[in-house]
């Protein structure tokens, strides 16, 4: 029973985790319909610049987690004004997922070349610790991570309900032209929603460099692990995200305790299609639209 | 049709001619170009004339691989035309029969949702070879040669592959003039019109898929006699999926020449011209898809055609 | 006088409110019938009953001998039943001859006499001059002779056309209204929802009137522009004596 409930634990920590990797994701499929096929490379790119600036800077990747997601959030608003408007604006039906797909390629192969394809990891002094909490076994850096990332969710949730860029990009969410025809910039609305979404997307790296080892080729897999969680809890929404990654983090613990670790991802996968098939738009549904 | 199957026929023989005027190195990036040719139009079958972009077709090309590896006991005895045949073959038919089991619910799928629903079946699919032991997809499968002895292996798989293109080739040619074609080009406009018009979607984009899959898997198993060694991931590649797609929209996704064109330019482009840049592989072909997407929607062809009205026109007005 | 089509209690309900009511009519073989009625009477309905697009909750449809209930869209078609839009939906990337192609194709004739086909539903549509035009580069009233050319290459026995006049100016009305004369004596059978009342006097051999989705009358143009509870319909009240 206590492997149960520890292997449940592990699951709910790994969600959290996936959660604030998906949350981007979801931002951005929610209020522009796009597919980002590039979020994988915001994510491993984070957890590359936090590997950075502890192994060559010796700074601890927390404290460079805000200056990162800055990065990220420029890198990302460019590249949608610049490359993904003018690619959509050509009528294409996949332009977005081609565009996003090929700039994928292109950082992976340069993270390839700098920085080779050896397995990567950071390891802070704290890494090592466990917390014991009666018969279970919490790691610490997990639980920090988790409790970031809880906090990082809540307060975009906060920002996309309060602030006043959050109700704008609500707004141009539900009708384009409509927000436009209020007077609002729906060019610069989608650029900062593609910036934020990838800002969290590149703090999640840096979270996830710190808890899993990581090469350049998993950006596939982060992008992949981001639909699951946004198919299973619902699209748009950080709450939605929070569900999708929870239920995604427990199943996979499941599956490497009672299946075995060499069929976790063919059972995410296996989830994902049947999610796409029969509820693509998550559990919670689309924050945004009405769900089919 | 006629005049353009001679004009096929006459193309097809001067190529196979060829290897006995190149080196072995040429041959083999002819052979290259013919595969990547085939699978690019493999998938145009149902992306370009249906406009369903799956952005999973290595489903199929491990798919083939590994049913021509695994049935190796059906064929390992008897002569090579046969070996190659029956190997093709059994890549074909079990493809084909994937296809026809996930259609269904698959096409049901409209837009992004059915193209990363491909995607999904095709991580499914790789992981499930690696996992389960009687596939084989960790530690690999080897395949025999099976070039007839005293014939050059590299001119031997580029005869097979010329071969095979040529009857890509005439079933997207047949198909482009059929009933068949018409009803896909009607989904690809606007698919609850030509529902309404009669055009009995379902079965047509199920018929497309299952055509475009024993294609994708007949060049697997090709690729896999001509690696001579399979894993899971030398041929469940997501970079192959996205090979098929960029060949297409770089030649132009309006013929059936698209494909061809895009797919023999790009291996130049990587594999001659830049050759010596082959670590930098995956960056170029992301850059070449942006610029496409961008600048070139309509692909070669198009650019070729837009030049030559713009010729027309300054003639007409010097 | 034969009969194309029976329709019979047809009902459609989305939620509590009722779009068809228990509507019955028989539709006589060659000539043009028109359902005519004010905005909201259920006419657009109707036709996505009769092609099954939308499903019945009640009522049955007969045609070419089978009962129409639950068959998919396209084998209705199939059957020998087309519809004309009346948002054209024309396949832009096609050519108007490929355009009608598609409905030559998967009509009634399927893959016999394709050639024949198109170049009478040409004919009849008056868009022989445009067939090697690319359907972008169409005006409204010209995808209004596509969408009619593509639904009569199908070669139907009855052809649904859904407001073909609006929005067309007086001159674009007059052909198509001659299309419909050439297509009665090809011997199809035209259903008809229109607006324009000179128009539908001029066409029509019978007309039935509906009002918020139920039956108020039918019968011959003229009699039906005299009934008063037609009228009332229309105008909202009888008209001073």
């Amino acid at each position: 029973m206590s492997t149960f409930i520890q292997t449940v634990v592990n699951g709910v920590l790994f969600g959290g985790i996936l959660s604030i990797a998906a949350v981007g994701f979801s931002l951005i499929f929610g209020v522009m319909n796009v597919i980002n096929l590039a979020h994988g490379v915001f994510v491993i790119g984070g957890a590359y610049a936090a590997l950075v600036a502890w192994s060559t800077l010796g700074i601890d990747p927390l404290l460079a987690l805000p200056v990162i997601m800055a990065l990220g959030y420029v890198l990302g608003s460019q590249f949608q004004r610049h490359v993904m408007q003018p690619a959509v604006r050509r009528g294409n039906p996949v332009a977005a997922l081609l565009v996003t797909f090929g700039f994928a390629l292109v950082v992976v192969n340069l993270l390839t070349v700098w920085f080779s394809s050896a397995v990567r990891n950071i390891s802070p002094s704290y890494a090592f610790v466990n917390l014991r909490l009666g018969d279970l076994s919490i790691d610490a850096v997990r639980l920090v991570c988790f409790g970031i990332g809880l906090v990082m969710i809540a307060a975009l949730s906060l920002f996309m309900r309060r602030s006043r860029l959050g109700r704008v990009i609500r707004a141009t969410a539900q009708s384009e032209l409509g927000a436009r025809l209020c007077g609002v910039d729906s060019k610069g609305v989608y650029a900062a929603t593609f910036g934020v979404g990838s800002a969290f997307g590149a703090a999640s790296g840096v979270l996830i460099g710190m808890m899993l080892p990581f090469t350049p080729a998993e950006e596939t897999l982060w992008t992949v692990y981001a639909f699951i969680v946004v198919t299973l809890g619902g699209v748009g929404s950080p709450a939605g995200a929070m569900l999708g990654g929870v239920l995604m983090g427990v199943a996979a613990t499941l599956t490497q305790t009672y299946l075995g670790a060499v069929y976790t991802n063919m059972v995410m996968f296996l989830i994902l299609l049947l999610m796409l098939l029969v509820r693509p738009h998550g559990i919670l549904g689309s924050a945004f639209r009405a769900s089919r | 049709m006629l005049r353009p199957l001679l004009l096929l026929l006459a193309a097809t023989v001067l190529l196979a001619l060829l290897p006995l005027v190149l080196g072995p190195f040429h041959v083999r990036v002819g052979l290259s170009m013919f595969l990547s040719a085939g699978l690019a139009l493999s998938w145009y079958i149902l992306g370009g004339f249906a406009a369903y972009y799956s952005f999973g077709h290595t489903v199929f090309i491990g798919i083939g691989a590994f049913a021509a590896a695994l049935s190796r006991d059906l064929w390992v005895s008897g002569h090579w035309a046969g070996q190659l045949l029956l190997g093709v073959g059994s890549a074909a038919c079990v493809s084909a029969a994937v296809a026809a089991l996930i259609a269904w619910p698959i096409l049901r799928l409209r837009g992004h949702y059915f193209t990363i629903a491909m995607l999904a079946v095709a991580l499914v699919c790789a992981e499930a070879v690696s996992a389960f032991p009687v596939f084989q997809g960790a530690m690999g499968v080897s395949l025999p040669n099976i070039a007839p002895p005293g014939m050059r292996v590299e001119r031997f798989y580029y005869w097979a592959a010329l071969a095979l293109l040529l009857v890509t080739v005439v079933i997207a040619m047949l198909i482009a003039r059929a009933r068949l074609g018409y009803g896909l080009y009607a989904i690809r406009e606007d698919e609850d019109a030509a529902m309404m018009l009669g055009v009995p979607t379902t079965r047509l984009k199920i018929t497309a898929f299952i055509i475009s899959a024993a294609l994708t898997g007949s060049f697997g198993a090709l690729y896999a006699f001509n690696l001579g060694y399979i894993t899971t991931d030398s041929v469940f590649r997501g970079a192959l999926s996205l090979e098929m797609i960029v060949h297409a929209l770089v030649g132009g996704m309006g013929s059936i020449f698209g494909p061809i064109i895009g797919a023999v330019a790009m291996t130049a482009l990587t594999k001659v011209a830049l050759a010596d840049m082959l670590e930098y592989h995956l960056a170029i072909t992301g850059l070449v898809v942006i610029v496409v997407v961008i600048a070139a929607p309509e692909g070669l062809i198009g650019v070729v055609g837009r030049w030559r009205r713009n010729r027309r026109h300054r003639g007409r007005n010097p | 006088m034969s009969i194309v089509l029976r329709a019979r209690g047809l009902t459609k309900r989305y939620g509590d409110m009722v779009v068809v009511n228990d509507v019955n009519f028989d539709v006589p073989a060659g000539g043009v019938m028109s359902l005519i009625g004010p905005n909201g009477a259920g006419k657009s309905t109707i036709f996505n009953l009769l092609t099954g697009y939308t499903p019945l909750n009640a009522g049955s449809v007969e045609f070419a001998g089978q009962m129409l209930n639950g068959m998919p869209t396209h084998r209705i078609a199939a059957l020998g039943i087309a519809r004309a839009f009346q948002i054209a939906r024309p396949f832009r990337g096609l050519s108007v001859r490929d355009n009608v192609r598609v409905g030559a194709l998967f009509g009634r004739a399927g893959a016999r006499d394709v050639e024949a086909s198109i170049d009478l539903a040409l004919r009849l549509a008056n868009l022989a001059d445009l067939a090697e035009e690319p359907a972008s580069t169409l005006t409204i009233g010209q995808l209004r002779k596509l969408e009619l050319a593509r639904a009569v290459a199908a070669r139907p026995t009855l052809l649904l056309a859904d407001e073909p006049l609006a929005g067309l100016v007086p001159a674009e009305s007059d052909e198509i209204l001659a299309s419909f004369r050439d297509m009665v004596n090809h011997g199809m059978t035209i259903l008809l929802v229109e607006h324009d009342m000179p128009a539908v006097m001029q066409i029509s051999d019978h007309v039935v009137v509906l009002e918020a989705g139920a039956f108020i009358a039918e019968g011959r143009p003229e009699v039906v522009a005299r009934n008063p509870r037609v009228i009332e319909a229309y105008l909202g009240q009888e008209l001073p004596q």
